[in-house]
């Protein structure tokens, strides 16, 4: 019967072919579409690291100290293994040889954590020298090894820094970063602790809020970044449903191909359905026959449509997330998503023709 | 005794407001082995008679008796059934599949029901019986109109028919090609007791057949 199905198919090749090519469209507009959101997503939230996969705690409601001592410090340090890192800020009026302006001072003590150098090296260790973001070398008109003048200080410009990440939550772009030690307090505004991963960032923040804050009074804030992700997976999932539906109305328009050929295939064939009836096939047999030949065009342009896909899934991995292999469940469940729909709805296009074809009497199709 | 008969058949159509008689109480029967031919001018009714006794179509009155079965009381699928195990076609214009060999269009009838590869065997057998041994993997294109005419016989025994239905066999062919396909029919009506009825133009069909049996206007003129 299948073997049957398939030599109809071949009598009308080029037709056959146009047909599973609408089909392998719609499956590709489904599955890649679909895998490239997720791949999107993924290639977001990687850039976003040093946010998602961070806690950072400041001074709450009812703490005692304006703003962290170094007590505070080794009590937070006590309840994680991760490295914890310190900020300090300030505002200051900034000079440099040809200009001055306003910009925010960071004291931090490890600043290749929070950003990269567009020109010099940040230090591992360092004690003097400053950082300044682009932004502000720029109105400075300043570059490394230049010097700036901070509230009456002179600093070497050791680096200056590339623009901001949009996912980052301190912006460099118009500050100047100084170690620790250069600020006249030993006090930090906040304090940062980095994890592997997003969920360890939340078990974490959570671990900390109970340890930190035993009883009702909200001695430390504790911040992470879930509500942040929520909201961002949420968007994308409403971006994603967007792109799906523009895949499922290029499917619709495949499966009118496809129902259009084989309603075409049942007027055509009408004297030769004629004689399969006369033979003894019945009604059913010929429905079984014509959707058999819709379902083996729909299986076949599905099948290449999810290799095609699979293929451009893993040029955009490679794009957005360095690793063509980076597939993740999610974006394979929309391959099976789009190979699903496609064979599905073939068989739906190919029911009325199907029908059509099985209920043609067969007097009526065999008179001259 | 008649394996296939028609006893006052009457066949109306409506065609609009009007109601066409095609057949106007004919009564025929065909005995096993007998080789019967309907003739009779276009629009006689000769095609009507032959869809009665196919079972392709019911009669508005009277009995068509297939196999000791009346027609008339059996439902859509045993009439199905019944024409599948005991009726075989041949057509004028041959109807075979483009995209099968002859092996596989004998086959075709088959292919709902039974084993592939025992159905496929007899394909081959039938296919030698007809004098086509050497055309079994031939597409129809490959074939001459005789040669499609003599599948298509092979194709109407497969299913071990007792009659054999033929609208104008000869119709698309030349003399001496119905000459083979006439020989077919005439030992498959001695060898295997097959009933067979054809409509047909063909005086050379009407020489070769054991009956004549003419139709005017919807009734037999003996």
């Amino acid at each position: 019967m299948l073997a049957f199905a398939r030599s109809n198919l071949s009598r009308a090749r080029a037709r056959t072919a146009l047909a599973m090519a609408g089909i392998t469209i719609g499956v590709l507009a489904i599955a890649s579409l679909g895998m490239g959101g997720v791949a999107f997503q993924q290639s977001i939230l990687q850039s976003a690291d040093t946010v998602t996969q961070s806690v950072w705690l400041m001074p709450g409601e009812d703490a005692d100290f304006a703003a962290f001592e170094e007590r505070h410090l080794e009590e937070v340090r006590q309840y994680v293994d991760h490295p914890v890192y310190t900020m300090q800020q300030e505002s200051a009026g900034v000079e440099a040889k040809k200009a001055s302006t306003g910009a925010t001072i960071y004291g931090f003590s490890h600043p290749g954590e929070f950003a990269t150098a567009d020109t010099g090296q940040i230090p591992d260790n360092w004690r003097s020298g400053a950082l300044v973001g682009p932004d502000l070398a720029d109105s400075l008109d300043v570059q490394t090894g230049d010097s700036v003048v901070v509230d009456g200080e002179r600093h070497r410009i050791l680096a200056v820094l590339e623009p901001t990440p949009q996912s980052s939550f301190v912006r460099t772009d118009n500050a100047v970063l100084l170690p620790p030690s250069q600020f006249d307090r030993s006090t930090y505004d906040l304090l940062m602790v980095r994890t592997d991963s997003p969920n360890e960032a939340f078990e974490t923040s959570e671990d900390l809020d109970g340890s930190l804050n035993p009883g009702r009074d909200e001695r430390y804030e504790v911040n992470d970044a879930e509500q942040l992700i929520d909201q961002f997976n949420q968007q994308m999932a409403t971006i994603n449903t967007f792109l799906l539906a523009i895949g499922g109305i290029s499917l619709v328009v495949a499966s009118v191909s496809i129902f259009n050929v084989m309603l075409m295939s049942a007027i055509e064939r009408r004297e030769e359905i004629g004689v399969l009836r006369a033979v003894g096939y019945h009604r059913l047999d010929v429905l079984r026959l014509m959707l058999a030949e819709a379902v083996l065009l729909g299986l076949g342009g599905a099948l290449l449509g999810v290799v095609l896909s699979i293929l451009l899934g893993m040029a955009i991995n490679a794009e957005l997330l360095a690793d063509p292999l980076a597939f993740t469940a999610e974006a394979l469940q929309y391959a099976a998503m789009g190979f699903v729909f496609g064979t599905l709805a073939s068989f739906l296009s190919g029911l009325y023709p199907a029908w059509k074809a099985a209920n043609a009497r067969p007097v009526e199709a065999l008179r001259d | 005794m008649a394996v296939i008969s028609a006893a006052n058949a009457v066949k109306e159509y409506e065609s609009g407001s009007k109601t066409l008689r095609a057949l106007k109480g004919v009564d025929v029967s065909v005995d096993p082995g007998e080789f019967v031919a309907v003739v009779g001018p276009s629009g006689s009714g000769k095609s009507t008679l032959l869809n009665l006794l196919g079972m392709l179509d019911v009669p508005t009155e009277g009995a068509v008796t297939v196999a000791g079965e009346r027609l008339s009381e059996l439902s859509k699928r045993e009439r199905t059934n019944l024409r599948r195990d005991t009726v075989g076609f041949v057509f004028q214009s041959f109807f075979l599949v483009p995209t099968l060999t002859a092996r596989e269009n004998v086959a075709v009838p088959g292919l709902v029901h039974g084993d592939r590869s025992e159905l496929i065997d007899r394909a081959e057998s039938l296919l030698e019986r007809v004098g086509l041994a050497d055309r079994l993997d031939h597409y129809p294109n490959e074939l001459s109109g005789g040669q499609k005419q003599r599948v298509a016989v092979a194709r109407s025994l497969v299913n071990e028919p007792e009659i054999l239905l033929a609208d104008e066999p000869t119709g698309n062919l030349d003399q001496d090609t119905s000459e083979q396909v006439l020989d077919v029919f005439g030992r498959i009506a001695a060898e295997d007791d097959v009933a067979i009825a054809t409509v047909t133009h063909d005086p050379q069909v009407t020489e070769y057949a054991d009956r004549v049996v003419e139709l005017v206007n919807g009734r037999i003129e003996s």
